[in-house]
């Protein structure tokens, strides 16, 4: 029986966040433990619950100093998104005046991982974001205009700093160690790391590949590094419920 | 009692309810999966047929069938619609209260009954109903929800996303608001309605949000006829 | 060629690795993961174009697979299916066929066949655009199914089950589609079609329900202008 959350002490804010992740593998919610000076930025609409006082504040997510330029574009894009679909750009930072707890869960089910940043750098499609907290810069980056018509997979996040960062997969997430190159499955794409350069295009398969393949667009990569997939995809689960659809 | 055992946890919750000959259980309409073939299956309407028909018209089908066992043992798996865990519920006087779409099946005894006042998803489709759950007997209710279920204790007040909301205790008190920034902020920022607790209780909340889910798949299937 | 199921049970996911070139996987469309660089795909349609006539059509409903080939050992293929849930895979030898549903199947190893079943006369899933599918031949057969995969050994007294929990069940067995509690149910009960299994041989059904889900995502859909 879990009872609700009590931190005893007043931990340093600097340190480590207090955390737990819960009912993973399949439908992992994160529990933040905030102290007073720190912040939870979080993926908006991903709240499921909070102490009574736990403030809660919606930003867009345009990094964490944006000049003017930066916000416009933020805001254009997320606008964008919101109209035609596919992830929206807003976080909500959540502070506390004393210690308190927010929840919070990603839409589809899955896992949540946790991250250390220690000044490297993780590129993540943008649905893998859930939360961050401490001196995590997020820039967005434009995966091409083929990947903007698709419904997914048309930003990444690029990460970088110190701090805890949580991401999550829809299913189950895998690393494949890359030498040489690899094909993924744009949707089953959950990040990347080291010097990896992708290349966006359709799946093969010929012409008739090209328009009844039902494989969509896929990520060539090409160098070394780590790719993050994940075992279920969106636009398979909506080509799958199709023929299931009443009218 | 029936006996009731949850397999399958916490993903694809399967409940496997074993009736001795005579004993029943309700469960909600498209719960069953399976039953052994000396099972009977009987319709009834909440609140007669009228009543049943006023759900149905408001978006909601609350017909619930009552399976009984005849001549021998028998045995029903029931399951809910979306994938995650299941919970039962043993009932106490004070009764409970259960976001209709969690409802699953309950022993014959208990009392179902709709709350007035459901709340509507922020600028979604899907009505939500509160169900009302009271027995003066020894009972069980089984519950279902669309993710992992989560039991949290308010000792004073707790604010929870209503998309999340799976059961609570009666004793406690509730009220349906914003998430607290402007309307226009909540549109953007995605957070819909939360409910206010007080008082001290037992809250089961949901890992998942099936409204959202709902919405990010619909986005990508075809439109629909008007 | 080898494969390791992953992500048991709930998105459970098949990595084939290929031992020899020229080695080949038929997967359902959209099914693929990730693959090694290497491997080739083609695109056809099941059992070629008069088969696929054969079927019928609803709104998306894929009858195109895929086949990947490799040209060298080592190659890795990873596959899924559409909805959460757990697969099975069975070594068909040859003896006995598999019916399953459409919406089922997921791979197969070319070696074996794949052609409509006939699903009695009400149809097995009436009202939905899924078929009775039968796979026949050798070697390795991928199906999936939405929810947790459970397995019921049927005997002499049978089993019924809704119909749209089944995924696939042996030859082998008698199967017989009613209506379930009389006409009122049937508009008022939610349950539908049900299936009367008798014999010998075993039975798939999915915890959760594909066209509850379909119902349920249903109303999220953006509604038709004009027309």
């Amino acid at each position: 029986m879990y009872a609700q959350a009590q931190p005893s002490a007043m931990p340093d804010p600097s340190a480590g966040v207090h955390h737990e992740i819960t009912h993973g593998p399949s439908f992992a919610m994160l529990r933040v433990d905030l102290v007073p000076g720190q912040t939870v930025v979080a993926e908006a609409g991903s709240m499921v619950a909070r102490n009574s006082h736990v403030d809660m504040d919606v930003r867009m997510n345009a990094g964490r100093s944006p000049g003017l330029w930066a916000k416009l574009k933020a805001f254009l894009v997320a606008l964008i998104r919101k109209v035609i679909g596919g992830e929206t750009f807003f976080v909500n930072h959540f502070t506390a005046p004393s210690p308190g707890s927010v929840w919070v869960a990603p839409t589809l089910s899955g896992q949540i991982t946790h991250r250390r940043l220690a000044g490297e750098t993780l590129v993540l499609s943008t649905g893998a974001y859930l939360a961050s907290v401490g001196d995590v810069d997020m820039r967005m980056r434009f995966g091409g205009l083929k990947s903007l018509l698709a419904k997914e997979g048309a930003f990444f996040l690029e990460l970088s700093g110190h701090g805890d960062l949580w991401f999550t997969s829809y299913g189950g997430i895998h690393a494949v160690d890359v030498n040489g190159s690899y094909v993924v499955d744009n949707g089953h794409l959950v990040g990347y790391e080291g010097n990896l350069s992708f290349n966006i295009r359709g799946a093969g398969g010929g012409l008739m590949g090209l328009f009844a393949s039902g494989e969509g667009l896929v990520c060539e990569f090409q160098g070394q590094g780590r790719i993050y997939i994940q075992s279920r995809n969106l636009s398979a689960l909506a080509g799958w419920l199709t023929p299931l659809m009443p009218g | 009692m029936p006996q009731i055992d949850i397999g399958y946890r916490p993903a694809h919750s399967l409940a496997r309810v074993v009736l001795e000959p005579g004993e029943s259980i309700v469960a909600e309409s498209g719960a069953m999966v399976g039953m052994s073939p000396n099972v009977q299956m009987q319709t009834q309407a909440q609140g007669g047929l009228f009543g049943g028909l006023k759900r149905m018209f408001g978006g909601e089908s609350f017909f619930r069938n009552t399976f009984t066992a005849q001549g021998g043992p028998g045995e029903v798996l029931l399951a809910q619609a979306l994938c995650g865990d299941m919970v039962s519920l043993p009932m106490n006087p004070q009764g409970f209260f259960i976001q209709s779409a969690a409802y699953v099946a309950s022993t014959p005894d208990v009392q179902i009954e709709t709350k007035a006042g459901g709340f509507k998803g922020f600028f979604s489709g899907a009505g939500i109903f509160i169900l009302q759950a009271t027995s003066q007997h020894p009972g069980q209710v089984l519950v279902g929800a669309f993710g992992g279920i989560q039991e949290l204790h308010c000792n004073d007040s707790l604010v929870i996303d209503t998309g999340h909301l799976v059961a609570w205790d009666a004793t406690l008190q509730y009220s349906i608001g914003k998430s607290g920034s402007g309307w226009i902020a909540s549109w953007l920022s995605g957070e819909g309605l939360v409910c206010h607790f007080r008082g001290q209780g037992r809250i089961w909340i949901q890992s998942r949000n099936a409204t959202e889910y709902g919405q990010t798949v619909g986005a990508l299937l075809p439109p629909r006829a008007g | 060629m080898r494969y390791e199921l992953l992500d048991k049970p709930d998105f459970s996911m098949v990595k084939v690795t290929f031992d020899a070139p020229g080695e080949r996987m038929v997967l359902e469309a959209a099914a693929m993961v990730a693959r090694s660089s290497g491997l080739s795909m083609e695109t056809n349609m099941r059992g070629g174009v008069l088969a696929a006539a054969k079927r019928k059509l609803l709104g998306g409903e894929s009858i195109f697979q895929n086949t990947f080939t490799a040209s060298q050992p080592g190659e890795t293929l990873y596959f899924a299916p559409g909805p959460e849930g757990d697969l099975e895979a069975l070594e068909l030898d040859g003896s006995m066929p598999m019916l399953m549903s459409s919406g089922a199947f997921l791979g197969a190893a070319p070696t074996i066949q794949l052609d409509t079943a006939w699903g009695g006369a009400r149809g097995f899933f009436s009202g939905t655009g899924l078929f009775l599918l039968k796979a026949e031949g050798h070697g390795p057969l991928f199906f999936s199914c939405y929810g947790g995969m459970h397995a019921v050994d049927v005997g002499p007294a049978g089993y019924i089950c809704d119909t749209s929990h089944v995924v696939a069940f042996t030859g082998g067995l008698n199967y017989n589609v009613q209506r379930v509690g009389g006409l009122k149910s049937l508009f008022f009960s939610g349950e539908g079609l049900v299936c009367h299994f008798q014999g010998q041989g075993r039975l798939w059904i999915s915890t959760r329900n594909p066209a509850a889900l379909a119902s349920f995502v249903h109303p999220f859909r953006a509604v038709q202008r004009g027309g």
